[in-house]
């Protein structure tokens, strides 16, 4: 016979594998994940297991046809489920036998993109675990039916005191945690007062849930005539459920999976891992040195002896917290973070199960299950007014619950899982909502009409300078001297911007990279499938290069591949992968170009889009700085990057200077976006409109003849959709205005005022998450809506560099819904975007 | 080891049922009831959606207007619009002294207003502060070179006399 832990190393080797090829096929097929993640290569080891699949494949089948050996030991008389485990198992290694040489012929993995075969494979690699699932459970009907009339499970007071007890441990983690953290940032003894009280409320809850439904379990399993099976197939369910929402909520909107893909891919991911899990459980030993073992034993408890047990425990929170720190800047939308939590959590429950072996039965525990729900509703009636009452009394506003909660989640995963789970956020509008959600999520069709900023676009201009655009992925305007006066590591950049017109008030349109670029060459606001057929029809910037007879020199991942064919750009490092595109690496090879005889017939217009200070680099590669250099009050990664491209960027300013191009050219420096970095403990920019993610710098140094002759204002909310029809004022067209969705020049000729935007309201939206944000009063106030998190957040953004946070309330939240449901229609209607399965029928009439 | 079932008797077993299944299921359902806690108890602040949005659109004309722009330039001091409309009611209503503190107001919250200080170096020029007025038309062009309005200011202050 097997041993049970060389069985569970051969089984373990086997489903991580195939784990692994489940959620490469998942990631694929979300069109976010997989231009995040896996186009961009940006995990070599990934790259390694696509390309060797095949041969991992070998390995996993070869462990887990050894891990059923007992099953398929042909020497064995059996019968009943016994027999019908052995046929499983042949089957098994004959079918996934055949897979494996037919893998090894034609590697599968690599042939995925991102199209619904992704979605397939990523299914159907969780049908060999459903199979060995299946072997496990019917192999164990063997062992089990001579012990399946004891008592179903540990009693409803053992289980209170394990609930009692982990909720306790945690709480009392979390809580030490809360007091570490908060007095580093000097908060009042009343603040973390507050969130410990939060942090027990919350925890107590969702331990007194589990509580109630294992007693439920224990009771219902009870009346069944096999008592023990029942209780296991009970938990087994709830164990799916469970994993089924966890997937759902947590896991698959981070990777902006569709709707229908998630129906899919929860409830078969949720079922396939619980069965996978109970199948490992029931091969383990049923009986142990103090008896018979209980169901829920088997699923979650180890059989360690006490002291083994209590040492597991106490350093449980540790591994937690250092695994918590070593994924922290890797993470994506706290979804490592919180699965760490919760696989915490279930292992302090079974260690704490573990503990409590042999606890008698109270007669009081059952009353105990009744209480608990009754106190919590009590608990959270009081809490928010005794808040409340608090922040009166104190006037301190932070201690708001919504604010408490805010920043409390953003620094503690634990927390925030639990506030994500049994929280809602006031004035949740459900109708909003929806409306919003329906929009984000609509994969149907939209329509790129034919825009023009200048109608009939003339014969070329005489006066045709040279346009040099860098737009920096993630540059952060507040990491720039001429926005920051603590900043000292952009030099060259200061010095640029004295012969600049620095826009003080800069924002994208849209957060993350995959929308932001497009918007640019557009000059407007877009919809996500911008970049598909049709999009030349409303690219308005390469229209007026076109026009002008511009050469077009490129280095950018987004647009590149979408421009006209007509025009044939040189491509600035060629076969570079993009997050290893390096601004100075690019300007070394612009200059290259400019020195190539034969390319000054046309004025040139230069793209670059370089990654340097884009989270891939700053956080993937490593914490340390790349230079020598303190960087106080800056994230050093981040800062040393930007002071190297600073420095190139002195560099390419020179030479322009000494072949005299540089007086008459156009050149832009601005970014896609900005980036979290680590503000309230968030990092990245593609979930959040924060200010920090959306705030830009935008530098524009027009031809030296032109400058006295143009007005502009400086202090005039802009957006990098205004570069495109600047650039036709610059170029001495006259522009139009093609609709609300598009951005206007940010200069006009002396003597003509520019229109005022200070009474109007502007939409932000992410390229990836269902977040939408409005921005109003020329820039001063931010509204942020985000979906995945149901949260709504206000900010005040007249406080350099950043802004500060501001409450919600109801008139706020009310005027700023209505106006973001407005644009957000506006929008849709100008794309006339289609929900899936409408036909025609356009979101904005329904 | 305990039997399953302690009690097969009728009444045995219904308190066994209320008691292992009833009570949890209840208790279960008093969790849904009780869940998701609500933070809406914890918003205390007072705020207006007429202020809030009054300054969308320069306002129309109406007798109350001084009245309601006072009082929600007080519910909400940083709103710069508000206080840019209320000070233009103030210009046209002859009350200048009102009009100049607020723009003054305004102008400590947005520095960068380059309208309002266009306005208030107007207001400035008329009572004969020419120097004054002659600063608030430099710091408008300092955010907007070149405007014409601010250039206009600049010279008319320029050979203005001093009267303060």
């Amino acid at each position: 016979m097997m041993r049970f832990a060389s069985f569970l190393a051969l089984r373990a080797a086997a489903i991580a594998f195939f784990l692994l090829t489940a959620a490469y096929g998942i990631v694929s097929y979300s069109p976010f994940a997989f231009d995040m993640f896996i186009r961009p290569q940006l995990l070599p080891w990934v790259n390694d297991f696509v390309a060797w699949h095949h041969v991992w494949y070998l390995g996993a089948y070869a462990v887990s046809v050894a891990s059923l050996w007992p099953d398929l030991d042909w020497r064995r008389s059996r019968s009943g489920a016994d027999r019908i485990a052995h046929r499983l198992a042949v089957a098994y290694a004959a079918v996934f036998g055949a897979v494996a040489l037919k893998l090894a012929a034609a590697p599968h993995l690599p042939t995925l993109w991102n199209d619904s075969r992704s979605l397939v494979t990523g299914l159907a690699a969780f049908v060999p675990l459903v199979w060995l699932a299946a072997i496990d459970h019917l192999s164990a009907l063997r062992a089990w039916s001579p012990l399946d009339d004891g008592p179903p499970a540990g009693r409803v007071h053992r289980l209170l005191a394990t609930c009692a007890f982990t909720a306790a441990g945690l709480w009392a983690v979390h809580l030490a945690h809360v007091v570490g953290r908060q007095a580093d940032g000097g908060d009042r003894i009343s603040a973390w007062i507050l969130t410990g009280g939060w942090t027990f409320a919350l925890t107590a809850t969702a331990f007194g849930i589990a509580l109630t439904l294992l007693a439920l379990i224990d009771g219902c399993a009870a009346q069944a005539s096999r008592p023990r099976r029942c209780a296991h197939l009970l938990t087994v369910t709830a164990i799916a459920a469970g994993l089924c929402e966890l997937l759902r909520r947590l896991v698959l909107p981070a990777i902006s999976l569709d709707a229908m893909a998630s129906l899919a891919v929860g409830p078969v991911a949720g079922v396939a891992l619980a069965l996978t899990w109970s199948g490992i459980a029931v091969r383990r030993p049923r009986v142990d040195e103090r008896g018979l073992v209980t169901p829920l034993e088997l699923l979650f408890a180890p059989a360690w002896s006490p002291r083994w047990t209590a040492v597991a425990l106490a350093a449980l929170p540790i591994v937690a917290l250092f695994a918590i720190a070593r994924v922290e800047r890797l993470d994506w939308d706290f979804v490592l973070q919180r699965l760490i939590v919760t696989a915490e959590w279930t292992a302090a429950f079974g260690l704490m199960l573990r503990l409590t072996a042999g606890m008698r039965e109270r007669s009081w525990s059952m009353r105990a299950v009744a209480i608990a729900p009754i106190a919590a509703m009590i608990l959270f009636a009081g809490l928010p007014r005794a808040a409340s009452t608090l922040t009166a009394w104190s006037g301190d506003q932070a201690m708001q619950p919504t604010l408490v909660f805010q920043r409390h989640a953003a620094a503690e995963p634990s927390f925030a899982l639990l506030a994500k789970a049994l929280v809602r956020w006031p004035g949740f509008d459900a109708g909003y909502h929806r409306h919003l959600q329906v929009d984000a999520a609509a994969a149907g069709s939209i329509e790129i009409p034919d825009v023009d900023f200048a109608p009939a676009l003339r014969a070329p201009s005489t006066h045709r300078p040279d346009i040099y655009l860098f737009v920096v992925d993630s540059l952060r305007r507040d990491y720039l001297s001429p926005y920051n006066p603590a900043v000292s590591f952009t030099p060259n950049i200061d010095r640029f911007a004295g012969d600049a017109f620095v826009f003080r008030n800069a924002f994208t349109r849209h957060g993350g990279t995959a929308l932001a670029i497009p918007s640019i060459w557009t000059g407007s606001s877009v919809v996500r499938k911008i970049l598909g057929p049709g999009f030349e029809r409303m690219n308005t910037m390469q229209k007026l290069l076109d026009a002008e007879g511009y050469r077009i020199a490129i280095n950018d991942y987004t647009v590149a591949g979408r421009l006209n064919p007509s025009v044939r750009p040189t491509v600035i490092d060629p076969g570079v992968p993009s997050p290893e595109t390096d601004l100075c690496s690019n300007l070394t090879g612009l200059q290259q170009h400019l020195a190539h005889p034969g390319t000054g017939a046309h004025p040139l217009f230069a793209f670059l889009a370089p990654m340097n200070v884009h989270l891939i680099n700053t956080r993937h590669q490593g914490h340390a700085a790349t230079s020598d250099g303190d960087y106080p009050g800056f994230y050093g990664p981040y800062a040393s990057r930007l002071k190297r491209i600073d420095g190139c960027f002195g560099d390419f300013v020179s030479y322009l200077k000494r072949e005299g191009r540089y007086d008459e050219s156009i050149i832009i420096v601005t970014s896609d976006h900005g980036d979290s970095l680590g503000e309230e403990g968030l990092w990245g920019h593609a979930f959040w409109l924060f200010p920090e993610d959306i705030r830009i710098p935008l530098l524009l140094k027009v031809p030296v003849s032109l400058k006295p002759e143009l007005t502009t204002d400086l202090s005039r909310i802009a957006f990098s959709t205004d570069i495109a029809p600047t650039l036709y004022t610059l170029l001495q067209h006259d522009v139009r205005d093609p609709g609300p969705i598009f951005g206007a020049p940010l200069i006009v000729p002396r003597g003509t005022d520019l229109p005022s935007r200070r009474r109007d309201s502007y939409l932000v939206t992410s390229s990836y998450a269902p977040t939408y944000a409005l921005l109003r009063r020329n820039g001063r106030s931010l509204y942020v809506s985000d979906l995945f998190e149901r949260k709504e957040f206000a900010f005040d953004l007249s406080r350099e560099p950043i802004g500060t946070q501001v409450l919600v309330d109801n008139a706020v939240r009310r005027v700023n819904q209505r106006l973001i449901r407005d644009r957000v229609t506006e929008l849709s209607a100008f794309f006339r975007k289609t929900a899936p399965g409408h036909g025609s029928q356009t979101l904005t009439q329904r | 080891m305990p039997a399953p079932r302690t009690d097969s008797s009728a009444p045995g077993f219904l308190a066994m049922f209320t008691r292992r299944v009833l009570v949890p299921a209840l208790a279960l359902c008093l969790w849904a009831a009780a869940l998701p806690v609500s933070l809406s108890r914890g918003v205390n602040a007072a705020s207006d959606e007429e202020c809030l949005t009054l300054a969308d659109a320069p306002p129309a004309p109406r007798p109350d207007l001084v009245a309601t722009l006072e009082r929600c330039s007080a519910l909400y001091p940083a709103d710069v619009e508000l206080l840019a409309d209320l000070g233009a009611q103030y210009e046209a209503g002859g009350r200048r002294p009102e009009a100049e503190a607020i723009y003054r107001r305004a102008l400590a919250v947005d520095p960068a207003y380059a309208e309002l200080r266009l306005r208030l170096g107007r207001l400035l020029l008329a009572r004969g502060a020419a120097a004054l007025a002659r600063r608030e038309a430099q710091a408008a062009l300092d955010v907007q070179p070149n405007r014409q309005a601010a250039l206009d200011l600049l010279r008319d202050a320029q050979g203005a006399p001093e009267n303060e």
